[in-house]
Formats: structure tokens, sequence, C-alpha cells
């Protein structure tokens, strides 16, 4: 037995499909309640648009609720990890390469967004009561704190646009699955699209972005709850997923 | 090793590969060398602010075009993964690991390039500084998106190394060709390294070879220029011819 079939084997032997894809659901569920939580409670709450002052004084003010934002944006990386290797393995039998690639521009993304996820612990340094900061005059310290959310801001669309890419992948592979319904696959794609959408316009239209970053989101949300719900309550169709696995595995002699 | 057959897969991943390799280069290349090195005076941060704000178009089409770099570079990562694992499992999946760390450096890298924009866009909250100040705080992240570009480099030059020394084993395409890339892809990481170390070289290294006699110049660049255009010609290659067996094993 080669390397290759001792993994396969030990998929259809310890992995349950449907273990897999409630525990899926679970992250998933996990991911979005971090994201709704950190973007509408935490930034939304703290950052007043057009006003560095008033930033600085409310971060200072909940400095303990924005330092907890920001683990829990770590968490939901932890999270994040653990849903590609899910995703890989449940879109495996649709096809091989297509499943890795799908996860390569998720690890992007969720890379992306751990090193823009710094700005937001740096945004509370200039903020600080340090001494080295007495060169700075208080305005010029918020507006380097709000340059730091910025940042974070323009590092999060790029991780999107990896993760636009990924939705777009694995959408075509749940549609192609016949284990996972094609209506779920459509969805994923047209958040793909969406994402896409935001962080191109956020790099060559900055200010359309902005107008249109509320309508935007509203794609993704549906299709990624919907596949979380999908995947927590149904999870996939166990009779179709063996029926591919087996037609998978008999490719596999001449595949590594 | 004895590799005895060529999949279609893997026939299907050289020609994927040959294209991204072409196309990235094509990336890199406008934006390293027709839009930042235009735009970006090294040690005039208000000239280069004031380029950066004339051509922020061209900037963001830089911005953009290292982004789609790096997306092609995830799909070019996972097509030399699948031509070559079949030579040596591991070693294809540690050089896809290096690549991999290479995207996600270039990406985060090129956040830095929108704050220079952010920097320079004249928004209300920024008048706490002084323009002076303003053009040196976007002098600073343009060194940051430059010093992240040289640590993907770095991973680019390892993962790299890494293919071409499985292309050279596998004799899938003509050895000079594989050999060329492995050379160049090696002397990046110590090229890398050294300008890690030792800041001063790079700039004294220049001015020597600026020094150089005109036919000195001329072999110099008959000697390095394959070297240093090894991803072109590679994808040339394996978009006109693909892959192959050795013929004398």
């Amino acid at each position: 037995m080669n390397a290759h079939e001792a993994l396969e084997h030990t998929m259809n032997r310890e992995m349950s499909p449907r273990v897999l894809s409630r525990t899926g659901g679970v992250l998933y569920l996990i991911i979005i309640a971090i994201g709704v939580f950190g973007e509408m409670f935490v930034r939304r709450r703290l950052v007043v648009p057009g006003d560095a002052a008033g930033t600085a004084a409310k971060i200072q003010s909940m400095e303990s609720l924005w330092r907890f934002g920001i683990a829990a944006e770590y968490l939901l990386l932890i999270c994040g990890i653990s849903l590609a290797a899910i995703f890989l393995i449940l879109l495996r039998p649709v096809s091989r390469d297509l499943a890795w690639l799908a996860v390569f521009f998720n690890v992007v993304s969720l890379t992306v967004e751990a090193v823009a996820g710094l700005n937001l612990i740096a945004a509370l340094f200039p903020l600080g009561n340090a001494n080295y900061l007495s060169a700075f005059e208080p305005e010029q310290l918020h507006t380097l704190a709000r340059l730091a959310i910025r940042t974070h801001g323009h590092g999060f669309s790029v991780a999107l646009l990896f993760f636009g890419c990924f939705c777009v992948v694995a959408g075509y592979l749940i549609f192609r699955s016949g284990y996972l319904p094609k209506a779920l696959g459509v969805l994923m794609q047209l958040a793909g699209v969406s994402y896409l959408t935001h962080s191109f316009a956020l790099i060559l239209a900055p200010t359309l972005a902005d107008r249109i970053f509320a309508v935007i989101f509203i794609v993704p949300f549906v299709a990624e709850t919907s596949l979380a719900f999908w995947l927590l309550v149904k999870g996939v169709d166990v009779q179709r997923w063996s029926e591919r696995v087996r037609a998978a595995q008999q490719q596999l002699p001449t595949r590594f | 090793m004895t590799l005895r057959t060529i999949e279609p897969a893997q026939q299907t991943a050289a020609k994927v590969a040959g294209f991204l390799y072409l196309l990235t280069t094509v990336m890199a290349v406008y934006a390293e060398f027709f839009v930042r090195s235009r735009l970006i005076v090294s040690d005039d941060a208000a000239r280069t602010a004031s380029n950066i704000a004339a051509n922020a178009h061209l900037f963001r089409a830089s911005i953009v075009c290292d982004l789609l770099m790096a997306a092609g570079v995830v799909i070019l990562n996972l097509a030399l993964y699948q031509l070559l694992a079949p030579v040596h499992r591991s070693l294809a999946l540690f050089a896809a690991s290096w690549r991999m760390f290479e995207v996600s450096t270039h990406a985060a890298a090129a956040v830095s390039s929108f704050v220079v924009l952010r920097v320079l866009s004249g928004a209300d909250y920024l008048r706490a500084f002084e323009p002076g100040q303003l053009q040196a705080l976007a002098r600073l992240f343009v060194s940051a998106h430059g010093s992240g570009y040289i640590v993907a480099l770095l991973f680019f030059g390892l993962g790299s190394t890494t293919y071409f020394y499985l292309l050279v084993r596998s004799r899938y395409v003509p050895r000079v060709i594989a050999l060329l890339g492995f050379v160049g892809s090696a002397l990046t990481v110590l090229f890398v390294l050294a300008r890690m170390m030792f800041p001063a070289w790079e700039p004294a290294a220049i001015a020597a070879v600026r020094e150089l006699p005109t036919v000195a110049l001329v072999l110099l660049a008959i000697f390095f220029a394959p070297i240093l255009a090894f991803e072109v010609i590679l994808g040339v290659w394996l978009l006109a011819k693909g892959v192959r067996l050795p013929e004398h094993p």
C-alpha cells in the first residue's frame, strides 16, 4: 500500500464525511459570528469616520474591547485554517487539483489577514503613554493610529481578494459535487465575485468602494451563512459522497 | 530515479506552468520597472511623493499587477507541484510551501503601497503633519513595501531552486534550461541574503558595474542575461514543447 492509498484508506475508515461537514459547519458559523462581531460591534463602534481625535479617544476609553476584538480575530484565523483543511477533504473527491487550488487561495488569504491584524495592535502603540511618544504632537499620534486602522482595512481587502478566488473555485466544486446542493455552489461563486469586485474597486476606485461597501457584503453573508448551516444541519449526501470517492479511487492508479 | 511515464495531467500542468511563468513575469516587470522604478526617486522623498500623487492611477495599476501576479503564482505553484511531485514528493511539497510563503509575503507587502496612497491622499486627519513629514512617512512605506518584496524574493528563491533541482533530476526539459533556472534561483537567494546583511553592497556593486568598459558590460550581459531570464526561457519551452522523457536514460 503506497502513501496515497494509505491516506484514502484512513480517510474512508476514520473521517466520516458527516462528522467532517458538521465540524466544518460549526467552524464556519464561529467565523461568521466573529467576523460580524469585529466589524459591527468593535470597529464600527470605536472608529469615528473622518475624526482621528474622536477615534483615538474612544479606543483609549474602551481599550479592552479593542483588544478583545483582536483576540477574536486571531481565533477566527485558527478556525479558518482548520476549515480550509476540512474543505480540502470534503471537495477532494470532485477534483483533487482544484480542491488544492482552493485551499492554496484560502491559506494565502488567511496569512494576509494575520499580517493585517498586526495593524490593529499597532494602532494602540501611538495611543499609549510611553515616554518616547512625546516627540510627536497629540494630533500626530491620533493620525498615526488612524493610519494603522486604515492599513488594516486595506490588508483585509487584499485578503478578501484571495478569499474571493477561493469562493469561486470552491463554489464550482460544490456545484459539480452532486453531494452538496448546486444552489450553494452558485451562491458561493456569487460571493466570490462580490469579494473580488469590492477588493478591486477599493484599489481602482476607492470612493466607489466606500459607497458599495454595505451592499456588496449581503451576497457573501447570505451565501456563507447558508453553506455553514447546510453543512451543520444536512451535511453531505453520504451515499453520493461514497460513489464519488469510489470513482476517484478508481482513477487513482494513474494519479499520484 | 527512473520515471517511466508522463501522465496527461503532467502535460497539462506543464502548459499551465509555462503560460503562467510568462504572464507573472510580464506583470512583475511592469510593476517594478515600468511603474515603481520610474516614480520612486531613491533619496528624494519630496519628488517621490509628487511623482506618486501625480501618477496615482499608474501606482494603483502596479498594486493590481502585484496582486494579480500573486494570484497567478498560486496557480503556477500548483501546476509545478503537479508536474514535479512524481519526481520527489516531499521535495516538491517543500518547494510548494516556500512559494506559498512567497505569495503571502508578497500580498502582505502590497498593503504598504496602499498606505503610501493614503498618506498622500490629502485627507483631513492628515493635516496634523507638515507636508514634509507626510512625504517622509510616504517614503517610509515605500521602503516597507521594498523590504516585504525582498523577503518574498527570498522564499521565491528557495522554492524556485528546489523546483528547478527537481526539473534537473527529472530531465523533463533540456538540462541546460533546468540548470539555468537552478543557478538563477540559487543566485537570487544569495543576492537577497547579501542585500539584507550588507545594505551598502548593492549600490557599490551597481557603481562598480557602471565603471566597466562597454566590452566587459556586453560580455557580462551575454553571460548573465539567460540566468536572469530563466523564467521566460522555461515558460516559452513548456508552452511550445511541454515535457518529455529522456531518450537515453
